[in-house]
């Protein structure tokens, strides 16, 4: 007969546990002396009896009880605890005085801990009958030092977080010396206290319990919040973003527009995906007005409008000589007035390749591209980027200097085809909103209402 | 008379006497007290006892792990055991023979 017999086994579990419970005042060691084989002992006596009251055989003086209970086979638990302690010649269980007012008001506020402790007591008692648990509790208790160390480190960071020593929040280890001597300390008389060399008695131990268990919560929020600290200071002093377009971390100073082919495309109109024209911003200026090398005041413009406003999302940006507007109106009206008084020409940038890499839009199954890209197969290489562009002398390119080192070319070589310059190439964004407050007209694909000799947009 | 009382004095030779014949754990400890008459005894009171005389050195304890369910004490009689089974033996003796001549002779008068 074993206890998986009896259909109560668990029963007989708790019975033993509540037993063991009550002789939770001896020793551990004792109390797994006095009750190891109990659960066995308590099965094979269940199924006894059951047995026996099944055959009409039941004790006339034994406990009464149709045998559905543990309580009702073997009497309350703590008699059962009481006759095993007598007779294996241990003192009763110690029965407390009758306590004062102030006793029981104590005994009242400590209540839930010592049902915890006692439900705790019960839970470690099932857990040792079982036959899984004892390698755990041994790997558990040699993992004790662990939890000595922690708990030292918890405390020193409590100490160190209310006394303000350590103001920089949570912290793995201590950044100043008195940080340092304090985890140190609190560290050893951890793992002393832990060893049991540092023995404390009555009050003093409770507080140590108590310390003990506000270290396991603290433990706890530490460990919890730590990992989360290094990205708490991130996004301050963040202002509203400038307008440009940042490139590796820089405002770019201009931008270079090549088409499909790879083909440069002067006067390339750039907007957003909302139809606002894409600037290069205030941040952008920099050096780049004087590129040139020309310590004179230039402006630095897209082109024009034909009501003579500026645009400035049209590239690349392009340099005009003073001589080109009325500075005074500029500057008090803000209204841009062009001059043809003196011949002056508005220099380019040099552009950065002759010609970037062809860029193809692969596509599956061959099927009709709605945006009239002759549709073919994947080419070698698919997608050419302007960084992969050749990098030797763009000698057939369609401006004369690669780079901005060298002197600014003529794009443009009169005064009164100037303002045809930012038309000059195809726009890039294919739909506007038009509602944006800059003076720019939507590039409607019916061609610009002004009157600006623009070239239609495709 | 309350039989519970008397046994309570021959508890520890009752059990080294059912240990001597084959080693037992608790329950079957209790079985064999029942099954020679003792019926009175409570649980408990063998398991403590046994308990006891196993700190006192008189029985040896192995345990005896079972596949499908705890795992059982088994308690045997060592040689300290079997010394002070023999001295409370004879001690029962001369008590029960004095005892029945006692009562014996209240009997008669």
């Amino acid at each position: 007969m074993s206890i998986t017999d009896t259909p109560l086994g668990s029963d007989v579990a708790d019975f033993a546990a509540r037993v063991r419970a009550e002789l939770a005042d001896l020793a551990p060691d004792q109390v797994d002396d006095l009750t190891d084989g109990l659960e066995a002992d308590l099965a094979e006596a269940w199924a006894d009896r059951l047995t026996r009251s099944c055959d009409g055989a039941t004790r006339s003086d034994g406990p009464s009880g149709t045998a559905n209970d543990a309580t009702a086979l073997f009497g309350p638990p703590a008699a059962y605890a009481a006759e095993l302690r007598a007779a294996a010649g241990l003192d009763p269980r110690v029965v407390r005085r009758r306590p004062g007012l102030r006793g029981r008001v104590g005994a009242l506020v400590t209540a839930p801990w010592r049902g915890a402790v006692s439900r705790a007591q019960r839970l470690l008692a099932r857990l040792r009958s079982t036959r899984w648990w004892p390698p755990v509790e041994d790997l558990l208790v040699a993992l004790r030092p662990m939890w000595w160390v922690l708990r030292g480190w918890i405390v020193a960071h409590l100490l160190l977080q209310v006394s303000g020593i350590e103001r920089n929040g949570p912290w793995w280890v201590p950044e100043t010396f008195v940080g340092w001597v304090v985890l140190v300390a609190a560290v050893v008389a951890s793992a002393q206290w832990g060893r049991g060399w540092w023995q404390v008695g009555g009050r003093w131990h409770r507080v140590l319990v108590v310390l003990n268990a506000v270290a396991v919560v603290a433990g706890v929020v530490f460990v919890s919040w730590l990992p989360g600290r290094e990205t708490e200071y991130v996004d301050v002093e963040m202002g509203p973003l400038q307008d440009g377009v940042v490139v590796g971390g820089e405002y770019a100073e201009n931008l270079f527009v090549y088409d499909a082919q790879g083909e440069p495309v002067a006067g390339a109109q750039v907007f957003d995906q909302a139809g606002r024209p894409v600037t290069l911003g205030i941040d952008s200026i920099g050096a780049a007005e004087h590129w040139d090398g020309s310590d004179a005041l230039q402006w630095r413009l897209g082109g024009a409008r034909a009501d003579g406003t500026g645009v400035w999302n049209a590239y690349p940006l392009l340099l005009f000589p003073e001589a080109a507007l009325d500075v005074t109106q500029a500057w008090e009206n803000g209204e841009l007035v062009w001059l043809h008084d003196e011949p002056w020409v508005p220099t380019s940038p040099g552009w950065p390749f002759a010609a970037a890499q062809a860029v193809t839009v692969p596509t599956g199954k061959a099927v009709t591209v709605p945006t009239g890209t002759p549709t073919q197969a994947p080419a070698d290489d698919p997608v050419g980027t302007p960084t992969d562009a050749p990098t030797g002398h763009p000698a057939d390119g369609p401006t004369a200097s690669p780079t901005g080192a060298t002197a600014p070319t003529t794009v443009v070589p009169g005064a009164d085809q100037a303002a045809e310059q930012p038309d000059a190439g195809a726009t890039t964004a294919a739909t506007s909103t038009g509602d944006d407050a800059t003076p720019v007209d939507p590039p409607g694909g019916t061609g610009a209402a002004d009157t600006l000799p623009t070239a239609p947009t495709r | 008379m309350d039989t519970t009382q008397l046994l309570k004095g021959v508890l520890d030779v009752a059990v080294l006497a059912v240990v001597e014949d084959e080693d037992g754990y608790g329950y079957d400890v209790v079985r064999r007290l029942r099954t020679a008459g003792i019926e009175d005894v409570g649980d408990a009171s063998v398991y403590g006892t046994l308990r006891r005389l196993y700190a006192a050195g008189a029985l040896s304890s192995y345990v005896v792990p079972s596949d499908e369910g705890p795992h059982r004490k088994y308690y045997g009689i060592n040689a300290q055991g079997r010394a002070m089974l023999e001295a409370q033996r004879k001690e029962w003796h001369e008590f029960a023979g004095t005892m029945s001549s006692l009562l014996r002779t209240g009997e008669n008068a």
